[in-house]
């Protein structure tokens, strides 16, 4: 049983380090620069779900991937391919496109 | 023995072209994500409307008490997204090929056909922790077993660590008067290469109980794992060595998994 315990042990360690990181990978709404939320018009409530889609669909074939290490352009050609690909309907694909592009709206704005 | 190879072979044809029929049917490929493991379940369950066939193989060979032991065992599963949280599998056919000087009847036999229902409740990413439950039946003409495990899984950028404790019941004989208690433990952890591959380890630790009251001895494997996907299909291997001295259990055990998505 020890290297059972061994293991919940290490699933509870990756566990917090893995929330700090998630931070990094995909931003929550709530650090995100206030200007570049207002002037996208788009309601907070869907930029969350819309980290949630993120969160929940785009790393379950591979790692997520840093929403930082794309360009804006990168982005409009990555993204409908992956949105078929986990077969997200129309509110929750829009969700998810505004989300990543205000994060990518912030990173710029920050340099 | 030649009743249970006809048996087997109208199986295996039988099966062939449900799959080979669904291959021809089914509309428009999706692409895939491997299964990172082969002894090991992860938490997360096809999107609704996803269906895949997964073909299994498993090797096993080499007992202590008989070196000349080998055994093939084939599954031939179909599984679908029914919900996003929900997934549901049909083990079209179990059967098996079994040889060696301490087996009573060599040869091939037909096993069981199976469901199997997973249903996921929290995310190995967006959760702390991912967990699925999962349950099984399975029966056959002298089978009849229910299985249950929990599926934990964490993952954490490129790595992926599981767990699935198991319990199972199991009725075999005549009139299934033989019954048979199994707690099998099953770990992994996966890392991530490039997006289409993976490499980690596995390892799988049994106990049966026969009546429910006599403890076998404990069995535990460990080996390295596999996995790459391309467009709709993947394949995942895992090699495992015992690491106890158990008799009447294999040295070596190889199961290869192919997947192909629809």
């Amino acid at each position: 049983m020890r290297w059972v315990a061994a293991l919940l042990m290490g699933m509870a360690t990756l566990t917090v380090v893995g929330c700090m990181s998630l931070a990094q990978i995909a931003p929550p709404v709530d650090v995100l620069d206030r200007g570049v939320v207002g002037d996208s018009g788009i309601e907070v409530g869907a930029l969350v779900r819309g980290r949630d889609h993120y969160l929940r669909h785009c790393g379950n074939c591979h790692a997520l991937e840093p929403i930082g290490d794309y360009s804006e352009a990168d982005w409009r050609g990555i993204l409908p391919g992956m949105i078929k690909r986990c077969r997200l309907d129309a509110v929750k694909a829009e969700e998810l496109r505004d989300y990543v592009m205000v994060v990518r709206g912030h990173l710029d704005r920050r340099g | 023995m030649d009743r249970d190879l006809m048996r087997c072979r109208r199986s295996w044809v039988w099966s062939t072209v449900v799959s080979a029929v669904w291959l021809c049917v089914t509309p428009g490929a999706s692409e895939a994500g491997a299964r990172r493991f082969t002894y090991s379940y992860e938490a997360l369950t096809h999107p609704r409307g996803e269906v895949e066939y997964e073909q299994w193989v498993t090797w096993k060979t080499s007992k202590r008490d008989d070196r000349t032991y080998d055994r093939l065992e084939f599954r031939h599963e179909l599984e679908f997204g029914v919900t996003d949280d929900f997934q549901l599998g049909v083990y079209v056919s179990d059967w098996r090929y079994t040889d060696g000087n301490s087996v009573k009847d060599d040869g091939a036999d037909w096993r069981n056909v199976a469901v199997e229902g997973i249903y996921n409740l929290t995310h190995p990413i967006a959760d702390p922790l991912g967990l699925s439950l999962y349950g099984e039946v399975k029966l056959g003409d002298e089978l009849f077993e229910l299985e249950a495990k929990l599926l934990l899984e964490k993952d954490f950028g490129p790595w992926a660590l599981v767990y699935n404790p198991t319990i199972e019941a199991e009725w075999e004989g005549d009139d299934f008067h033989e019954r048979k208690g199994k707690f099998e433990q099953t770990a992994g952890i996966s890392y991530q290469v490039m997006p289409q591959l993976m490499v980690g380890a596995e390892v799988l630790h049994e106990i049966s109980f026969d009546e429910w009251s006599t403890q076998s001895d404990h069995a535990i494997w460990l080996g390295p794992n596999v996995s790459y996907w391309k467009d709709n299909w993947w394949i995942t291997v895992t090699p495992l060595f015992q690491t106890t001295h158990v008799d009447g259990e294999p040295d070596f055990q190889l199961r290869m998994l192919i997947g192909i998505e629809f």
